[in-house]
């Protein structure tokens, strides 16, 4: 009896710690979702001189895109492939050189929707089922046609968990945000994420106001407030020193999930050197 | 007993009188039939007194939204009394700056967007003063004139015109010429194409993919602003 006894009190302390591991694994599961507006791959000239290790322009191979071996395709593999819980990739200005094709190969993920003004979502495990595209109001008769992707994303390689991905690249206007949000809210209580440059400065302002309205959430304003995460725009004639990232444009909103972290990348660096592109990128992690 | 401060007063007088008007004297300009539409007959009138040349081109340039490119400074200062016209904005612009030894001439295929002002004693528009920081440009065997379309640049030994990014030609020709015209950012004749495609004086249409590849490349180079920047947030 005893020695029964012995191994039902074994027994019941394994199942307790497996539990607990199991509790444990469960509570650090997450995944990641990127954006980047990678502007072609061009990469931003400066003023500044100095070796850059690419030539700012059109030519594949020698800016920054470096035909899938410059610094921009660089910063791609190692902080989105190489980070294994980054899910998701969705771009901005992916044309000509740093395509959402190019990006795929070069990241080994599984899928790619189509690119709709320069916008598109990678994915590493691949589709749960078809894209869609919804064409927004043009912002001004002059204005470019702008568009929302969205996808499902499997967040994991047994391929059974999907979180809602949507992408845009916005004018910044609050007709792009109403008609934006109408699309987010046909998916309503799944999990969701929204990632783009938004071209809009403020969370406050109306473009956002209609999605952060329906109970999004603007995850940097989450974890870090309303003031820094600068993400736009390297070089041009604002910032401070001049040629300074100065305004945060480049948004990761959600809904249905818990966010845990936000970073970015290409934000540091001296102001007036050649850069692999004018916007930082962005990596937000959720709750699995 | 009251002749010097009378004579003193008028002295004062004499002496601030033109400080006064060039101070306070609005530039006027008129447009015969609005604003300014490239390619169309409408004639600019301008009537200005003693302000400098830059500044009564500064005036021309908000009324028409027609671009200057920058004088040399000695003459950006002159001052110029002008009431003239109506006249078409080309010749207008050629009869304020003539008098220091310059002309105006068109740098674009088509369409009135820019006028690049140029002594007259050269003969090639590589010795103008262009736009901003890129003054003095690099020669050009160019033949300056007054209509006739001169835009093309010549990059790894091919000459790319404006119909080489135009409506008519190929869309695989357009976005070649581009892309090679975008590996020469540093030639201000291939950046004047690469500007004309991209804000559609080439004829382009605004959805034109060529139209946006021409826009992305300009915005490789330092300094220049966002898209968004022209085109705020409505918040």
């Amino acid at each position: 009896m005893k020695r029964t006894h012995g191994s039902v009190a074994r027994g019941a302390f394994a199942v307790t710690a497996l539990v607990m591991l199991l509790g444990a694994s469960d509570a650090f599961a997450s995944f990641k979702i990127a954006h980047w507006n990678v502007q072609s791959g061009f990469g931003k000239g400066g003023w500044a001189g100095g070796n850059a290790g690419f030539t700012p322009g059109s030519d594949c191979s020698r800016n920054a895109w470096g035909n899938g071996s410059g610094p921009l395709a660089r910063t791609l593999v190692s902080r989105v492939k190489d980070d294994k819980a980054v899910v998701a990739l969705t771009v901005n200005e992916a044309w000509t050189c740093a395509t959402p094709s190019r990006i795929r190969s070069l990241l080994g993920f599984a899928a790619a929707t189509k690119e709709v003004n320069g916008v598109a979502i990678i994915a590493r495990h691949g589709f749960a089922g078809n894209s869609e595209v919804v064409a927004l109001p043009k912002c001004s008769g002059g204005a470019e046609q702008r568009y929302v992707v969205r996808a499902p994303v499997y967040t994991d390689s047994a391929r059974s968990k999907v979180v809602q991905v949507f992408a845009t690249h916005w004018t910044g206007c609050a007709a792009e945000g109403k008609a934006t949000v109408e699309f987010l809210q046909r998916y309503a209580y799944q999990p969701r994420s929204l990632t783009g440059d938004l071209n809009v400065k403020s969370v406050s302002d109306a473009p956002i106001a209609a999605i952060t309205a329906k109970n999004w959430t603007d995850a940097w304003s989450k974890l870090h407030g309303k003031s820094g995460g600068q993400t736009a725009t390297w070089n041009n004639s604002y910032g401070s020193p001049r040629g300074n990232l100065y305004k945060r444009i480049d948004y990761a909103l959600f809904k249905t999930l818990k966010v845990r972290s936000i970073s970015r990348f290409n934000h540091t660096g001296e102001p007036g050197a050649a850069k692999m592109a004018d916007h930082a990128g962005i990596v937000v992690e959720y709750d699995d | 007993m009251t002749t010097r401060p009378v004579l003193l007063g008028l002295i004062g007088a004499v002496a601030l009188a033109p400080c006064a008007a060039a101070a306070a004297a609005p530039i006027h300009v008129e447009l015969q039939g609005g604003r300014w539409s490239p390619g169309g007959p409408e004639l600019v009138r301008v009537r200005a007194d003693g302000r400098p040349v830059a500044a009564v081109l500064a005036a021309v340039e908000r009324a028409t939204g027609v671009t200057i490119d920058a004088l040399p400074p000695d003459v950006a200062a002159a001052p110029v009394t002008i009431d003239v016209g109506p006249l078409p904005l080309d010749r207008l612009v050629r009869q304020l700056v003539r008098p220091h030894g310059l002309a105006a001439i068109y740098d674009h295929g088509g369409r009135l967007a820019r006028l690049v002002v140029v002594p007259t004693d050269v003969e090639t528009p590589g010795e103008a003063w262009q736009v901003g920081a890129r003054a003095p440009a690099e020669a050009s065997s160019r033949e300056p004139s007054m209509r006739e379309p001169s835009m093309q640049a010549r990059v790894d030994g091919t000459w790319w015109r404006l119909e080489d990014i135009g409506p008519e030609a190929p869309p695989a020709r357009r976005e070649a010429a581009l892309l090679a015209l975008g590996g020469a950012l540093d030639d201000p004749d291939a950046v004047a194409l690469l500007e004309a495609a991209a804000d559609g004086r080439a004829g382009l249409a605004e959805d034109d993919p060529a139209r946006r590849l021409a826009r992305r490349i300009l915005a490789v180079r330092p300094g220049v602003g966002d898209e968004d920047e022209a085109e705020p947030s409505e918040g």
